[in-house]
């Protein structure tokens, strides 16, 4: 773990011209004893010294940098990580949800040396290929699945990432060498507050700090803005028809254990357009389904889907990233095909903050031209006994018809 | 990647009735570290086998990460209880050795890994 501490520079008077819609609160920061404890992964401290340095000279409070893993916490007040690291913090009531916004996307980059020539990685590197691991490098250490072991080099140590000639590393670790694009989806800088945190009132001074138009400035230098959301839910689609959401259950199973420790069980949750709400005690929502490890619902669309232009059906589902699996079938009974595995169900919708996500599927990876019943399977497979939440599983808002048979 | 088996002791236990049968198997002395849920009828399991961010390590020594979808026949083994010889397994794995990083030794999302479950 590295730790870099930034002492407070500034003074009252900076920050309360800059702060002005939190000054109530910068009181309670200041009257807080110690210093702030922000906790980052390694992709992202870089990109945080000059936006804290600048929080610290105006505001008058003091961060300390803790880099590491985000899970445990280890009194940190303020967590800044990629989305995949935040999903189980934010799930489980570890850090607060309604405070949590995207700070910007950190693009994947390939870096080689300056001249090489065109080509794959694999087929570049004469020698072993750096890699940043942890939680957020599963994409990118996935898309080099190819590649012998031996070939790569795992390492979560930004000096020996930038020192790498040869690496598929965030932008903030890129070395000297030429950065060519990775085609890994990039990271999402989400953050939030500790629940419980012990300085609370500078925790939520600091988030302010970095909603504003001067931190994200200064952020713009390592963080690309964040990317559109998805349209929001339609109450029509593009042909004029009402839009379709999930008409009714066929069948579901979720595994005993997650009927057990979960609390959101019900299948007909699904149904319909999406309506999921976060109600103010940690862990209530109303409108879900959890899929608890490995579970599933099959639900009957009312119509049928068809391979049209782009997507065809989108799910919806609740806080993080939770991957999803989808498959599709012309009859209650099956046989269903798979039309995609494990596809992370984060995408934003327009309107909705920083709770509802979505992912979208296209029935044309099956190979299916349309279909009617849907299977929509749990993907992110946490086990349940170590879950230690009552949302375990993909949590299942709606399920919504992009793509509709035309009269 | 390492493609030789990777072997874990395991207990079995019928779980639920409702809304399916279903089976819970889990690594022998530390249930969460490896937990699989299954879902049994017809002669045939099916569900999630998962470990946690931390892994779980096998008897030769190798750390596993998994995030898979299970699927295999229920045959009967020679003293009677259950198994499955040949089981497909869709998903993430990853391995490294004992304190290693996850994915230090490789990293695969396939189609067509395979598991099985044998009596001991």
């Amino acid at each position: 773990m590295r730790r870099a501490a930034l002492t407070a520079g500034g003074r009252w008077t900076a920050a309360a011209a800059l702060l002005l819609a939190s000054s109530g609160s910068m009181a309670h920061a200041r009257g807080e004893s110690g210093d702030l404890h922000l906790r980052t992964s390694e992709a992202f401290g870089p990109c945080l010294a000059a936006a804290l340095q600048a929080f610290s000279r105006e505001s008058g409070l003091s961060v300390v940098v803790d880099v590491g893993d985000l899970d445990p916490v280890r009194g940190a007040d303020v967590l800044i990580g990629d989305d995949s690291e935040l999903t189980r913090l934010l799930e489980g009531g570890i850090a607060e949800l309604e405070t949590s916004f995207d700070l910007g996307s950190l693009p994947w980059v390939l870096v080689v040396p300056a001249g090489s020539p065109a080509g794959a990685l694999s087929a570049l590197a004469p020698e072993r290929v750096a890699v940043m691991g942890g939680r957020a490098s599963r994409a990118a250490r996935e898309s080099l699945q190819g590649m012998p072991a031996e070939r790569m080099r795992v390492s979560r140590d930004a000096d020996e990432l930038r020192r790498a000639p040869y690496a598929l590393v965030p932008r903030s670790l890129a070395g000297p060498g030429e950065q060519r694009p990775s085609g890994v989806r990039p990271l999402m800088a989400v953050t939030a507050v500790v629940a419980g945190a012990p300085h609370p009132a500078g925790a939520r001074t600091l988030l302010a700090f970095l909603r504003s138009e001067r931190a994200r400035r200064l952020l713009a230098s390592c963080l690309d803005p964040p990317a559109t959301g998805a349209a929001p839910p339609r109450a029509s689609s593009p042909s004029g028809a009402a839009a379709s959401y999930a008409q009714s259950v066929v069948d579901w199973w979720l595994p005993q254990c997650s009927l057990t420790h979960n609390g959101y069980n019900d299948p007909r949750q699904v149904l319909g357009g999406p309506d999921a709400v976060k109600l103010a005690d940690k862990d209530d929502y109303r409108g879900i389904m959890s899929l608890g490890q490995g579970g599933y619902v099959i639900v009957d669309m009312g119509q049928t889907v068809v391979d049209g232009k782009g997507a065809d059906i989108r799910v919806y589902q609740v806080t993080g990233t939770e991957p999803v699996t989808l498959y599709a079938a012309s009859s209650p009974q099956g046989p269903f095909t798979l039309v995609a595995l494990r596809e992370d169900c984060g995408n934003r919708v327009t309107g909705f903050g920083n709770f509802e996500r979505s992912c979208d599927f296209d029935l044309r990876d099956a190979a299916l031209t349309e279909a009617r019943y849907l299977k929509v399977e749990d993907g992110e497979i946490y086990p349940c006994l170590a879950g230690g939440t009552i949302t375990e599983g993909a949590d299942i808002d709606a399920i919504e018809i992009l793509n509709i048979t035309k009269p | 990647m390492d493609r030789s088996p990777l072997s874990f002791p395991m207990v079995a236990a019928a779980a639920g009735t409702s809304p399916h049968p279903g089976v819970q198997v889990v690594l022998d002395g530390n249930p969460g570290e490896l937990e699989l849920e299954f879902l049994s009828e017809n002669l045939t399991l099916r569900g999630g086998l998962g470990t946690t961010g931390d892994g779980v390590l096998s008897n030769e020594a190798t750390r596993l990460w998994m995030h898979a979808i299970g699927t295999g026949p229920v045959t009967r083994a020679s003293d009677g209880r259950g198994e499955v010889a040949t089981g497909n397994l869709m998903g993430y794995i990853a391995l490294g050795r004992a304190f290693e990083d996850e994915g230090a030794r490789g990293t695969c999302s396939a189609r067509d890994h395979t598991f099985t479950l044998r009596t001991r």
